[in-house]
């Protein structure tokens, strides 16, 4: 298994460059590439670009291990707005793409919104008819889509077993699941999740969860690894068990207030007892 | 039978279907909405009763004045007509040649859409051929009818209406089904096949 962590958690006032060197120091293998969060990988940014991002990476020693977005919230492929929809396709292809150029072979998507506008069904039955078409394009860059377990947030794919009748539906080696083990809450368990979807797995995010607090305006339920409600030894039998032997991204969403930096080797460090079954 | 001459290529994507005893033309615009909406009203045939040759125009925004007229000859000699209005998300001032168009060729005098919520669940009701709630989104198309024309109303205000024209007829709908029915929602899906036998079996004919 080998580690990584998204270039979203690099404190802002790091270059990029800067922010790569950091994560090698903090003994990462690979970073994971937000398109649409941080400056330097925007939709406008190009591939010449691109490839001189994945030189700089080169250069700090690392590997990319996938290609996430921060896109998906605003423009969805289960929008009811065709222009939304679109600009949705689009810039799942950009990361396909964008995939091929930093020689990585997945990417991250957040596929579904319920709303009280838009609804459950609906939303359903978009996803399939995208994913089906992305999974094409996706087949012949040899990337795999991870559609992402955003559960709470989504209001969309709740189980693991609707998550896995999602992906039969879909019916393509190139879609399966970018499974999240903090967002799952106190709606299940994440090394059931872990079991049931098994192969299909692309990628796994790591953060904590604290499954009894619920989300109030801007309190978060998430935590550092080890610190919330997650069985962390099961999640671990569950990947042995699975034999998942691929990239632990960690995704920390509520940061340090303080020595932002410090929390990229706390992580890590995690990461490393995680890995190594010391808990 | 059906010409498509002179539509966009693409709206020829869904083949004719031999639905029960009657034909069924679905003829989509080359626009997501209504290739989406097409999918739906093509899913719902797969199991409605349809027993009058029948066109449907899903989601429709930029129908032309010489298309309207060869349907218009068509319902004469015992077709129905189902326009979709594909109000939402279109831009402004896009339906107004359609609905001069409707006005001209069938007598259908539709309004300006009104926007509803995208922030909650906006619903509609359809009194004929069946009560029947059913959700709706973007924008609903009011149309002037009488009593005895009316489908459906949002707000009061009917959005949808039936007129017979000849042998046949013509329904308008101001609100789209076809999404509903491709989200294999329950409530569009009896509307939309209680929609489908009634207009083409003599319930909503006149008389």
């Amino acid at each position: 298994m080998k580690k990584s962590i998204g270039d979203s958690i690099f404190p802002r006032e790091l270059t990029f460059a800067q922010g790569l060197q950091l994560l090698k120091r903090a003994g990462y293998q690979g970073v994971e590439l937000w398109l649409g969060d941080r400056p330097w990988f925007q939709m406008g940014t190009t591939d010449a670009q691109l490839r001189q991002l994945f030189s700089q990476i080169q250069n700090a020693g690392l590997e990319v291990s996938n290609v996430s977005n921060a896109l998906d919230w605003d423009e969805n492929i289960c929008a009811r707005d065709p222009a939304k929809r679109q600009a949705a396709f689009h810039h799942i292809e950009r990361q396909i793409e964008a995939a091929q150029i930093f020689n990585t072979d997945a990417i991250l998507v957040v596929a579904g919104v319920v709303t009280a506008d838009v609804p459950y069904n609906e939303v359903y039955a978009r996803c399939i008819d995208a994913l089906k078409k992305l999974g094409e394009i996706a087949g012949k860059a040899k990337v795999k889509i991870g559609v992402e377990n955003c559960n709470s947030e989504q209001r969309f794919l709740l189980s693991p077993r609707e998550f896995h009748t999602f992906l039969d539906e879909i019916n393509s080696p190139w879609v399966g699941i970018h499974l999240d083990v903090g967002n799952i809450h106190d709606t299940g368990f994440a090394e059931q999740w872990i079991e049931i979807q098994g192969p299909r797995i692309t990628r796994i995010h790591v953060k904590d969860v604290m499954k009894h607090r619920g989300r109030c305006g801007q309190e978060s339920v998430y935590t550092n690894l080890f610190l919330g409600d997650n069985n962390w030894r099961a999640i671990r039998h569950a990947m042995t068990k699975v034999n998942y032997d691929g990239w632990i991204i960690a995704e920390m969403e509520a940061r340090y207030r303080y020595a932002q930096d410090q929390q990229v080797y706390d992580t890590s460090a995690a990461m490393t007892r995680l890995i190594a079954g010391q808990l | 039978m059906l010409s498509l001459g002179c539509l966009p290529a693409a709206a020829a994507f869904l083949p004719r279907r031999a639905c029960a005893v009657a034909s069924v033309e679905i003829v989509p615009e080359p626009h997501p909405l209504s290739e989406e909406s097409a999918r739906g009203y093509d899913k719902l045939l797969g199991a409605a009763q349809v027993s009058a040759p029948l066109i449907i125009l899903p989601a429709t925004r930029q129908l032309s004045f010489e298309s309207a007229e060869r349907f218009r000859q068509q319902v004469r000699r015992g077709w129905w007509l189902l326009v979709e209005s594909g109000a939402a998300y279109s831009r402004p001032g896009e339906l107004r040649t359609q609905g001069q168009v409707l006005y001209k060729v069938f007598g259908l005098n539709i309004a300006e859409a009104i926007g509803v919520s995208t922030r909650e669940a906006t619903y509609l009701t359809y009194n004929c051929p069946e009560r029947t709630v059913v959700r709706t989104f973007g924008a609903v198309t009011p149309i002037d009818c009488s009593p005895a024309e009316k489908l459906a109303e949002y707000a009061g205000v009917p959005v949808a209406a039936k007129r017979w024209v000849g042998r046949g007829g013509v329904v308008y709908l101001g609100s789209m089904l076809g999404v509903g029915l491709l989200a294999q929602e329950r409530e569009a899906l009896a509307v939309g096949a209680a929609l489908l036998r009634a207009e083409t079996d003599g319930a909503l004919k006149r008389g």
